[in-house]
């Protein structure tokens, strides 16, 4: 079975979920890259969940290049959001590049935007945040989508996964 | 007495000053003045109207004439004189006038604006420095410091005890005994002085409009520092995931794309007080501007080096937390934890420009 199948068929079995915190699952793709979502709501057009992870099992001791090339990827790809977004830090003593919606989501009070985290070993993070004036501490939400879109990220973040032979200099 | 137009210029001086303390809100939150700043005057832009005055046509374009000329001559009507189309305005005047004032009267101004009380040096408020002042005489010296004039004069004397000198042919050459030098006496003074430390996040996250309301408070901060003590000496912290000192243009003109990381910046200013500042010695003052979007992990370390090694020896440590596009922080949240056990940790949060105001009024207020 593709891994588009079988994530689609997922989404099929969840129908109905509405987890009071979240209900984490797992897929496994090829060349050892894994995707974890960690849902809080499935219906039959949509669904809205709190992070969702990439983990590229062959990337563990992969090069802080490599990683700002796979976070530049992402941001090509992933074009579909709310917002657009687009690396913001790369911090190579922490191995992580940030990734935000840039411009972020702004209303009167409120500020949200998505938050990527590509760093070492080989993991990317999905979430989304909300900023409310005057208070310091921001909150995760859930981002949501319907099952188009949703497979579509699925698919985007597992094919921007680099792969060390052709990144990595001759 | 007075002349007339002196006090005509004083009270002019006086409605000037008047003006500028009016709009003085306005100059301290859009930075108008940074840009102006001279040695020790700044020159402020105030509105004004133009006073009428002649103004002469161009050559050539008519002389001078006399008779009584036909009905309806058009007169003095130059090139390109024609009737426009545009419509008389209905607002006042917009001339500037730009005034100088002293940075130490703005200084007094800030003060009266924001009631700003006046700085308590610390403990061992006073160091010692020595100065030399060239105030006497001597018969000995360097030739670069002999006094000519002196030196003449006492040639003179010796000419005219002895009965040499004939004003007919005034010619004195000083001899050796005639030579005399300046000297001086050194004094010691006391000095009170202060160090001002910035330290600035130019992480991948701080923008240039965020960058500018930290150059805006930072020069306000300035000059009512610089009213307070004899001596500044100024630091410049620059941060993303490093920290490096840096000369006030690059301080204020560069752009990282690193992360943050506020403990390296804690570092470097540790290590500026330790090598540069005895604490014993020296007012501190360290303002850190950021906007508060720290990598998680690090906070603890940044809370360890400011109680262990920042605040027990800084006069201030002001934090100044800009709102980011992303909103704020969550830095400020933790220094809002230890805030109770540092009364010299002032915390303000800038929104906008138009919040530098209170933010200068929370860092300077106490009196430190």
């Amino acid at each position: 079975m593709f891994f588009h199948d079988q994530v689609a068929q997922s989404l099929n079995a969840l129908h109905g979920l509405m987890a009071p915190d979240t209900k984490t699952v797992a897929w496994q793709a090829a060349d050892n890259v894994s995707v974890e979502v960690d849902f809080t709501a499935v219906e039959s057009v949509g669904c809205a969940f709190r992070e969702l992870r990439v983990i590229a099992g062959a990337l563990e001791a992969t090069s802080f290049a490599t990683l700002q090339g796979w976070a530049d990827e992402l941001c090509r790809r992933v074009t579909y959001l709310l917002e657009q977004i687009g690396p913001l830090e790369a911090d190579r003593e922490a191995q992580t590049v940030l990734v935000r919606s840039s411009p972020p989501a702004k209303d009167a009070a409120r500020t949200s935007f998505y938050e990527m985290l590509v760093h070492s070993p080989g993991v990317v993070s999905l979430r989304r945040y909300l900023c409310v004036a005057h208070d310091p501490a921001r909150q995760a939400i859930d981002m949501q989508a319907t099952h188009e879109v949703f497979l579509r990220l699925v698919r985007d973040l597992v094919e921007a996964v680099p792969h060390e032979q052709t990144l990595s200099p001759l | 007495m007075a002349r007339a137009i002196d006090c005509d210029l004083q009270r002019f001086k006086q409605i000037v000053r008047g003006k500028v303390r009016e709009n003085l809100k306005k100059y301290i939150t859009h930075g108008e003045m940074i840009g102006r700043k001279g040695r020790d005057l700044v020159s402020i832009p105030i509105p004004n109207i133009e006073i009428p005055h002649f103004r002469h046509g161009q050559r050539g374009s008519g002389g001078v004439a006399q008779g009584d000329g036909d009905i309806g001559t058009p007169i003095g009507r130059g090139q390109g004189d024609d009737d426009g189309a545009g419509e008389a305005g209905d607002q006042p005047g917009g001339h500037i006038r730009e005034v100088e004032v002293s940075l130490e009267e703005l200084a007094a101004m800030l003060a009266a604006e924001l009631e700003l009380p006046r700085i308590e040096p610390k403990g061992k408020d006073t160091i010692s420095s020595k100065k030399d002042k060239y105030n006497s005489i001597r018969r000995t010296g360097p030739e670069s410091l002999k006094h000519l004039k002196r030196t003449y004069k006492r040639a003179l004397k010796r000419l005219i005890a002895a009965d040499q000198y004939d004003p007919a042919n005034p010619i004195i050459i000083p001899e050796r005994e005639d030579r005399l030098y300046r000297s001086w006496t050194t004094k010691t003074q006391p000095e009170t002085n202060a160090a001002i430390i910035y330290l600035m996040d130019v992480s991948g996250s701080m923008t240039d409009d965020q960058k500018e309301i930290v150059r805006i408070e930072a020069f306000w901060i300035d000059t009512w520092l610089q009213s307070q003590y004899d001596g500044i000496d100024v630091r410049y912290i620059i941060h993303d995931a490093m920290a490096k000192e840096v000369d006030e243009d690059t301080f204020y003109h560069t752009r990282e794309s690193g992360g943050t990381r506020i403990s390296s910046a804690y570092k470097v200013a540790r290590e500026v007080i330790a090598r540069d500042f005895p604490p014993a010695d020296w007012n501190i003052y360290c303002f850190q501007f950021s906007d508060g979007d720290n990598w998680g992990e690090d906070n603890k370390a940044c809370i360890e080096i400011l109680a262990a090694d920042l605040l027990p020896h800084c006069n201030l440590f002001c934090y100044g937390q800009v709102e980011s596009p992303y909103g704020s922080g969550e830095y400020i949240r933790e220094l809002h934890r230890i805030e109770d056990d540092w009364e010299n940790l002032i915390l303000s949060e800038i929104e906008n420009k138009e919040a530098i105001y209170d933010s200068i009024k929370d860092f300077l207020g106490k009196g430190k």
